[in-house]
């Protein structure tokens, strides 16, 4: 028969601790308390890290919704646009950072019922130019030009010169605004469309 | 005994504290979902605004030819067709002078109705499917008419398709397919404000911009004319079925009619409750005739046209003096017969018929037509608040 070895000192009191009712260590005692206190810890930096991430996304949002009316009211002025002087000095007010911008001014036909929108993506803009014989359905409405086809002065205003594709749609973001304005053509004011397009 | 041993308080601190985190997560996720909204909806109400007054200035900036038969790249221009004419436009005007110009004689913009609804239509297409509005004067003038334009793009709800609208779907060239959210442009003639005002309070999230205008209105060869100050608004409303005590209430609550129908070229003079007694004058400006190359004729002459203006009286009242007048307005025609009726009493109800020929002088190619422009103006004593109409065929 073994003969029990007498304990030492520390040995002696750890076990009288032990013996102790409920006591389970310094952190033994605390272990089913961590884990809810773990729990509460990541759901609330969970939720902390997507609320950041949220507001930051919609704050990029906003900033490219301002933007985008920012660029469509500097660029009406007062609704009148009277000559290529005056479109180009409206162009060069456009003060944009952080976004790529595309604003054209396109005429719009008046009693024929026929209407073509601007389109920025490559792949939907038609072939043929919109004009008086051309109202098809499947044309592309002529920016406004103020110049020779020698020397165009097109109303267009943008700060890049890339070309929107719709294959890369989705990482562009694209915002897109149109606003009427009138323009002066030769004496005869003809209402026109402002077309602002702002992306990433 | 049990409460007393450690470690059971600090796992109740602990859901506490667990409690107290889930339920700030929860805060802080519900507020970053909802985090922008009323920007987002403040946004795209002032895109509207902003179109609305934008659209406003424009209509009032552009030109116009002074020939009703032209466009400005094209005349004459047939509507929904390529130009096919090389000839230049004339003569151009502010829209807004042609307007103030309709309104001077008679107190009506029926000339430049048409012109109006075109001009207001293409600035409005990029919106058209997905909005509604109405563009308006008033007048502010009982003893004229109060509303002399009044133009409602309204979209077609289910609500109409199965009711009295549906009549008027039937024969709408821009609704035929009778389909819920197509569009149709009306044209109104509101008899007071309290109905305009009423018919504005009842549309959610409308935009409205307005400006005041000054209109002339001639009273004589050697008198001045009245200034009657106005006001010209355009409101503005993404396209949803109004509330209205029933489908169509507002149609007829605010006297409208389909403006693609040519029964609604009708001229329609509302007396107004309570105002004077007098002569007054009611206009109408017809589809323009077609004068054809008459064949038995050699080297070729236009054939005459025969048309007839009917009249009707529909209040319960008689009214007395009243006279018919055709003249000739502006196109192609140089000559058209004048037809000036005497006075006649125009009983309640029943309609009055005058026929009156149009004629053109001069040598022809033979296959050629022409068109001629003429207006008709009735003149009365109107002594009750219902309303004149006059119709032609």
């Amino acid at each position: 028969m073994k003969e029990k070895k007498p304990k030492s000192g520390f040995a002696k009191k750890f076990s009288k601790k032990l013996n102790r009712k409920g006591f389970i260590g310094p952190i033994g005692d605390d272990l089913p308390s961590l884990i809810p206190l773990t729990f509460a810890l990541v759901i609330f930096f969970g939720a902390f890290a997507f609320a950041f991430n949220a507001f930051d996304q919609k704050k990029i949002d906003f900033d490219q919704k301002f933007a985008l009316l920012r660029i469509g009211q500097t660029l009406k002025g007062d609704n009148l646009i009277e000559n290529y002087e005056k479109w180009n000095a409206l162009c060069h007010n456009v003060e944009v950072r952080n976004f790529k911008y595309r604003a054209v001014v396109f005429k719009i036909p008046v009693n024929t019922g026929q209407y073509q929108d601007y389109q920025f993506f490559k792949e939907q803009q038609g072939h043929d130019p919109c004009n008086n014989s051309n109202l098809g359905t499947n044309c592309q409405p002529p920016l406004f030009d103020y110049g020779s086809p020698s020397k165009p002065q097109v109303l267009i205003c943008q700060n890049n010169s890339d070309e929107l594709t719709q294959k890369n749609a989705p990482s562009y973001n694209l915002l897109r605004i149109n606003f009427p304005v009138a323009i002066n053509d030769n004496g005869v004011i003809r209402p026109a469309l402002l077309a602002v397009a702002v992306w990433r | 005994m049990k409460l007393n041993c450690k470690g059971q308080s600090s796992v109740a601190d602990a859901l506490a504290f667990f409690l107290i985190s889930s339920t700030l997560a929860l805060f802080l996720l519900g507020f970053a979902n909802s985090y922008g909204n009323n920007f987002s909806t403040q946004a795209a109400n002032e895109q509207f605004r902003d179109y609305a007054s934008s659209a406003l200035k424009v209509i009032m900036y552009t030109s116009v030819p002074r020939n009703p038969q032209c466009t400005l790249d094209c005349c004459p221009a047939i509507p929904g067709n390529p130009c096919v004419s090389t000839d230049k436009v004339p003569e151009y005007d502010f829209l807004l002078a042609a307007v103030k110009e309709d309104f001077a004689d008679d107190g009506a913009m029926d000339e430049t109705a048409p012109i109006l609804r075109d001009q207001i239509a293409a600035i409005m297409k990029p919106l058209a499917s997905t909005s509604d509005y109405a563009f308006y004067f008033y007048s502010g003038n009982p003893l004229i008419n109060p509303y002399p334009y009044f133009l409602w793009y309204r979209t077609v709800t289910p609500a109409d398709i199965l009711n009295h609208v549906k009549d008027t779907l039937n024969n709408s060239v821009s609704c035929s397919s009778g389909k819920p959210g197509c569009h149709i442009f009306y044209y109104c003639k509101p008899a007071t404000k309290n109905d305009v005002d009423n018919f504005l309070f009842s549309i959610p999230n409308i935009n409205k911009a307005s400006s005041n205008i000054i209109l002339a209105k001639a009273k004589g060869i050697n008198d001045p004319p009245d200034k009657i100050e106005s006001e010209v608004h355009f409101a503005l409303w993404p396209s949803a079925a109004i509330i209205e005590q029933s489908p169509g209430y507002m149609l007829g609550k605010l006297n409208c009619c389909d403006a693609n129908q040519d029964a609604c070229r009708i001229a329609t003079f509302v007396a107004i409750p309570g105002g004077p007694v007098g002569n007054v004058t009611a206009s109408f400006i017809p589809q323009p005739v077609s004068l054809t190359w008459n064949a038995s004729t050699t080297p070729g002459q236009y054939t005459d046209f025969i048309g007839k203006i009917r009249v009707t009286n529909l209040s319960t009242t008689d009214y007395s003096n009243v006279q018919v007048s055709v003249q000739a307005g502006t196109g192609g025609c140089n000559l058209i017969s004048e037809l000036n009726s005497t006075s006649f009493v125009l009983n309640a109800g029943a309609p009055h018929e005058l026929t009156f020929r149009v004629s053109k002088s001069g040598l022809r190619a033979s296959g050629t037509s022409t068109a001629c422009n003429f207006d008709v103006k009735v003149n009365g004593t109107i002594v009750d608040t219902k309303s004149l109409q006059i119709s032609f065929n």
